[in-house]
């Protein structure tokens, strides 16, 4: 029974996998080999679409296209940095403190403020989009990076996560604390964040990953291609760049791997923490 | 310290280590790309399509013949009694659709080149060809029902579409052109040669015309530099 279990999660495994197989496989294909395979997709055949395993004749031809000739691949890349490094380390700082109170102080209407929290966490981007537009066009930040940061600061779903995490600090430590004499940023400072560091940081790799993917925001605030981030890539993805396309995308999942592999024991953390009392 | 993947400290470092090796290869790749960029990718001039007229040689067929030739040059058409002239047609009757009465005709009547005056033309419904009469200079004899070629070197055709010869290729598959593409991808925005099959209709040593309706401001690549469909290109700034 549990060879049968693991044999169906494997099957599981493999189908998630499949993608990415793809992706890094038919990015050492060629011109040729990927019109023969997927040229129906593209509309430059007819034949119907062929997903082969192995290239028949591999080639670094699309890396060699996109890590040397691409000047406009790194300056997306380095876009991306720019938007989602500033981007998790103002969430961070803005979300904690107020994670803090939702978590530990008590106020009238706090209840209210995190359904309210809850609530706009919910709402997806397409609903406050045009109100987002609207705001960022009077703050005359349309079509600059601060389009995209400013936003993405002021995000309520760290504030919740936060919450959740901080809630599980015992009373009795901040209580300690503040007999000794610490002031509620002190408590912060000193005991709140160093406790809940694993939290923050889950919350700082998850943050990171949806921005380096975020599509929506930079479709909508970035007029200028200058200023667009990876995750935009692709307006019109033909056969003559479908391969460098490929070899882009194994070349992006790097620094997101990277990522993960570096906050995985943190985010596994956060997801305790969420899980005790959420 | 919480499970995760179970990564030990030491591989933890070799991660960190990997992310830094990444972003530093990044930032010197942007260097190396935009060196790269100016220096490999091929330089190439274009041209664009135009429409106009082609200067060529309309060849026909015809036989000699003996007895009265109607002249049209004239207002009062006029009649030559007892002369030599040619009645023939030319294979592509488009060709003389900007061709005056009166232009020169090289002929060959057994094996002799001799010139000849295109005094009347025709277009024959039933045929489908531009049947003509060229007179034959005065003061020699010809045997009357002799095939003769002959050619008019300066049929002057339009055509829509016309592009220089510089930029046409023969392949196995026929006719084809490279035309310079701008394409929004990943690679930025980029140019890239596309092959493009193209039909001659017509051409002479220096262009040739198109069936296939080219916008006027596509810009096709000049000879010179090896292509490939989908290659990388710039275009010369001059």
């Amino acid at each position: 029974m549990k060879k049968l279990v693991h044999l169906g999660l494997l099957f599981l495994a493999l189908i998630i996998f499949a993608p990415i197989c793809i992706t890094v496989i038919h990015s050492f294909m060629g011109m040729r080999e990927l019109e023969l395979n997927i040229g129906g997709i593209l509309g430059s055949s007819t034949k119907p679409v062929a997903i082969s395993f192995l290239p028949s004749y591999p080639t670094f031809k699309n890396y060699k296209d996109l890590l040397l000739y691409s000047e406009a691949f790194y300056r997306m890349f380095w876009n991306s940095l720019i938007q989602s490094v500033p981007t998790v380390f103002g969430q961070v700082v803005v979300a904690a403190p107020a994670a803090y109170v939702m978590a530990k102080c008590q106020f009238n209407g706090k209840r209210i403020l995190f359904w309210i929290y809850l609530v706009a966490m919910l709402m997806p981007f397409q609903v406050l989009m045009v109100s987002e537009y609207l705001i960022l066009m009077d703050l005359s930040i349309i079509n600059t990076h601060l389009s995209i940061i400013l936003p993405g600061i002021f995000g309520t779903y760290p504030v919740f996560i936060l919450t959740k995490v901080f809630m599980n600090i015992p009373d009795e430590v901040l209580e300690a604390a503040r007999l000794d004499g610490a002031n509620s940023f002190t408590l912060l400072r000193k005991v709140v964040l160093p406790i809940g560091k694993g939290g923050i940081i889950a919350v700082a790799v998850l943050d990171f990953l949806e921005c380096i993917n975020s599509i929506e925001a930079p479709l909508v605030f970035l007029k200028d291609r200058a200023l667009h981030p990876l995750s935009l890539f692709f307006p019109e993805i033909s056969l003559y760049n479908v391969g460098a396309v490929f070899a882009a995308s194994v070349v992006i999942m790097i620094p997101a791997v990277l990522v993960f592999l570096i906050g995985d024991e943190y985010l596994e953390a956060g997801f305790k923490a969420f899980k005790v009392k959420g | 310290m919480y499970g995760g993947i179970g990564m030990k400290k030491k591989s933890k470092k070799v991660v960190y280590t990997l992310l830094i090796v990444f972003l530093f290869a990044m930032a010197v790749m942007t260097i190396v790309s935009r060196i790269m960029n100016e220096s490999h990718i091929p330089e190439v001039e274009t041209q664009t399509p135009r429409s106009g007229t082609l200067v060529l040689e309309a060849v026909g067929r015809g036989v000699t013949r003996f007895g009265t030739l109607e002249d049209t040059r004239v207002e009062e058409t006029q009649f030559f009694e007892d002369t030599y002239f040619v009645e023939g047609y030319f294979f592509e009757k488009d060709y003389l659709d900007n061709v005056s009465v009166g232009s020169m005709v090289k002929l060959s009547i057994e094996g002799e080149s001799i010139e000849g005056t295109l005094v009347a033309k025709m277009y024959n419904y039933r045929e489908d060809t531009m049947d003509v009469l060229i007179s034959l200079p005065e003061g020699k004899k010809y045997a009357a029902g002799c095939e003769v070629d002959f050619v008019l070197e300066d049929a002057r055709v339009k055509y829509p579409t016309c592009i220089s010869r510089e930029l046409v290729y023969e392949g196995d598959d026929g006719y084809y052109i490279y035309v310079l593409k701008e394409q929004n991808s990943i690679l930025g925005n980029i140019t890239i040669a596309v092959k493009t099959p193209i039909h001659i209709l017509a051409q002479n040593e220096r262009a040739v015309a198109v069936a296939e309706e080219l916008a006027s401001d596509v810009q096709v690549i000049l000879k010179g530099v090896p292509l490939e469909d989908g290659m990388r290109v710039r275009k010369r700034e001059w």
